[in-house]
């Protein structure tokens, strides 16, 4: 079991100068409470630096070395640094030191050499590669030191498309120690075909058997360049599948960004189409203005078309008076249309006389002034119907509710741009290109992957039918080879068949493991525990609706836990836990019990956590005897901490 | 977890491939499949691991006769 035993630091990221920590040699917790830019990611990076050689920034990129001196220190005229770690390991003792230094000639470029000292002598660098790869394996690493972010991946072991997923797969059978079994069947595939082709040899060295020793060699060379070939695409794809997980790593990380662009994007069509409407109500309103100046005159126009109207009314009448005053006066038998009186002649020529002077008084006047009134009133009429103010009002509320929108819309769009660093669009452009690309090659690869596989089938049909007929002419050497290729191929398929079921057992184990810590983990008692699938990604399963399909970021972490805690639980190799910041998105009650469970997951335990996140009361009351030691990362400057102990 | 328990999760491996063997290829003897899972452990996996792998299947060549 490795068992860190202290961690010295010097002038590396924020800590300067030389600084020590002693951890507890007796299974438990240790806590390092620091607040934010304390430098907590640091010291995971630390024993990450001095254990693989390299640091890890946000958004998991390699950070390059010469970043991570202190600068306070650097700036003093300090140009190294460097990480000690004292180890345990199956009974023995390590001392493992890494340092960075500038490359001569170039200070901004430095380079990292370790030493590795076993029970005081220190090994070569190929011991000291064997012993570390033995120590703790880096592509198991991220079961040992981690933080939320690394957690959230776990959830890529529920998703068949995702390329992350396999990778974890690969490091779970890696911890759980399936490689001894798939090296054997591996090794004893290699050692069949070796003897095949041993065969092959035996069976050229026989007049009868030749023309088949041929054919067997012949297709044991192209089983050979084929088993070559699948090999190295399947290198190319596993390292496509490892650059597209990476650009869909990055691609999630500026998720923001891209939701932004995309805003961008379809404010820009808005504004498109907005400018056009904009451009149609300015038409319409050029159209409407023509007349405008006619508004002015408006009250006058209908002053006018007012006192025209009572003159044609009076006229009307007048006009009307006369044309009755005419037809009784000259009619036969006529009668008064108000009385209905029948009228005499004494009454028609009184009538008739009535109806000259009218005539002398301008009768027919009266009709043509008439005529023109009328003539005026539709002029003017039309004039003030063309010169309708509430319909250009409505235009130009429209026309400057479109121009409001516009701006709006302008006043949008740059504040995105405001938000789009420089540079970094065209830098999501790129990796939505190189996507599309990796996939492209993807498909391409994988294509021929298939081809070569059925190829190298068709060749395995081959050779079996050469075998059997080649097993019916017996030869003492031959037949020394034939046995030799058969036991090693029974070694093959036993294994073969004893990597499905142990993998099998393995599955059921880390499901069993990992839902008894949830259960212990969890505060919902309706969760029964978590179902496991072929890629040992876990599903919560409720007490009576089964799996839940969707679950929070909270819950990924608990669920994340349990599954490190199942494999360490189950792994041959076991080692400290260092988390960074776990608590971050769980409750207080999730909080409390995942603090109660940490010391069965492992037997050392580093918190690096701030104090919001896990009070010294609760972690004091809830580890009690569990709780080794305590530590504080105190802001001595901006660029400068101490670790002190409490 | 007490290292007992880990040396019983260790031996269980070597119980599943004994099982299988036992079962289904009894042809390979039980030194043989020993001598396999010893080359593959992960901690001492020796460098030239093909030829190591021929003697363990000459070696049970030679025993079977």
């Amino acid at each position: 079991m490795l068992h860190l035993k202290s961690l010295e630091v010097t002038n590396f990221g924020p800590f300067k100068g030389k600084q020590r920590v002693e951890l507890a040699d007796d299974a438990g917790v240790s806590i390092f409470y620091g607040e934010n830019m304390r430098g907590k990611t640091s010291l995971l990076n630390a024993i990450r630096f001095a254990l693989f050689g390299t640091v890890l920034g946000r958004g998991r990129r390699n950070t390059p070395f010469g970043k991570l001196i202190n600068i306070e220190a650097q700036s003093e005229g300090e140009r190294n640094f460097e990480v000690s770690l004292e180890l345990s390991h199956a009974g023995g003792d390590y001392r493992l030191t890494r340092m960075g230094k500038p490359i001569p000639g170039q200070a901004d470029d430095y380079i990292a050499t370790a030493y590795l000292e076993r029970g005081g002598h220190i090994l070569s660098p190929e011991q000291m590669a064997m012993e570390l790869e033995r120590i703790l394996p880096k592509d198991i690493a991220r079961f040992f030191l981690f933080d939320g972010e690394l957690l959230q991946e776990y959830e890529d072991l529920l998703h068949g498309d995702s390329n992350m997923g396999p990778s974890i797969s690969a490091a779970i059978e890696r911890i759980l120690g399936l490689p001894k079994l798939t090296g054997a069947r591996d090794s004893a595939k290699a050692a069949t075909d070796r003897a095949e082709t041993a065969l092959a040899l035996a069976a050229q060295g026989d007049q009868k058997t030749r023309e088949f020793g041929n054919q067997l060699q012949n297709l044991a060379a192209e089983r050979e360049v084929l088993t070559a070939d699948l090999s190295r695409l399947e290198q190319e794809l596993e390292a496509l599948r490892g650059k597209k997980a990476a650009i869909e790593d990055d691609m999630r990380r500026r998720e923001r960004l891209t939701t932004l662009i995309d805003k961008r994007d379809r404010l820009l069509a808005d504004l498109e189409k907005a400018e056009v409407q904009l451009a149609q109500s300015s038409a319409k309103l050029t159209l409407a203005m023509a007349p405008a100046w006619a508004a002015l005159i408006r009250p006058r126009l209908t002053s006018a078309v007012q006192q025209l109207r009572l003159r044609e009314e009076s006229l009307q009448t007048a006009v009307t008076r006369a044309q009755v005053l005419h037809s009784l006066a000259h009619g036969q038998d006529p009668t008064c249309p108000t009385c209905l009186r029948a009228l005499n002649a004494g009454d028609q020529e009184t009538l008739r006389n009535r109806a000259n002077e009218a005539k002398e008084d301008g009768g027919e006047a009266n009709q043509r002034e008439l005529a023109t009134v009328r003539r005026r009133l539709d002029a003017l009429e039309s004039q003030l119907a063309v010169s309708n103010p509430e319909a250009l009002r409505i235009l130009w509320s429209g026309h400057e509710a479109l121009s409001n929108n516009i701006y709006a819309i302008k006043a949008e769009i740059e504040e995105i741009g405001r938000n789009l660093l420089e540079g970094s669009e065209a830098e999501l452009r790129g990796l939505r290109r190189d996507y599309d690309s990796v996939v492209r090659q993807m498909v391409v690869v994988e294509d021929g992957s298939a081809k070569t596989q059925d190829a190298l089938q068709q060749n395995n049909t081959y050779r079996e039918n050469i075998q059997r007929r080649l097993a019916k002419l017996a030869g003492s050497e031959m037949d020394k080879e034939r046995r030799r290729r058969d036991r090693a191929n029974s070694v093959y398929e036993l294994f073969k068949a004893a990597v499905d079921v142990y993998r099998e057992e393995l599955r059921k184990r880390v499901e069993a493991d990992a839902s008894k810590f949830f259960r212990e983990m969890t505060t919902e008692s309706d969760y029964t525990g978590l179902s496991i699938n072929e890629s040992y990604g876990l599903t919560i399963l409720h007490r009576t609706q089964g799996p839940i399909a969707i679950r929070s970021a909270g819950a990924e972490h608990v669920v994340a836990l349990s599954l490190v805690a199942a494999l360490q639980n189950n792994a041959p190799l076991r080692g400290p836990i260092f988390i960074d910041s776990p608590f971050g998105r769980l409750d207080g009650g999730h909080r409390k019990r995942i603090i109660a469970t940490l010391p069965k997951m492992a037997d050392q335990i580093v918190l690096l956590v701030y104090e919001d996140e896990l009070p010294t009361k609760l972690a004091r009351e809830t580890l009690a005897g569990d709780l080794r030691s305590e530590w504080t990362l105190e802001r001595v400057t901006a660029l400068h901490t101490r670790i002190a102990n409490r | 977890m007490a290292d007992d328990e880990k040396i019983n999760r260790g031996a269980k491996l070597q119980d599943i491939v004994e099982k299988i063997r036992a079962e289904r290829f009894p042809q390979v003897s039980r030194d043989l499949m020993l001598a396999m899972l010893q080359l593959h452990a992960e901690a001492d996996r020796p460098e030239n691991l093909s030829r190591k792998v021929d003697e363990a299947l000459a070696a049970a060549d030679k025993e079977a006769g």
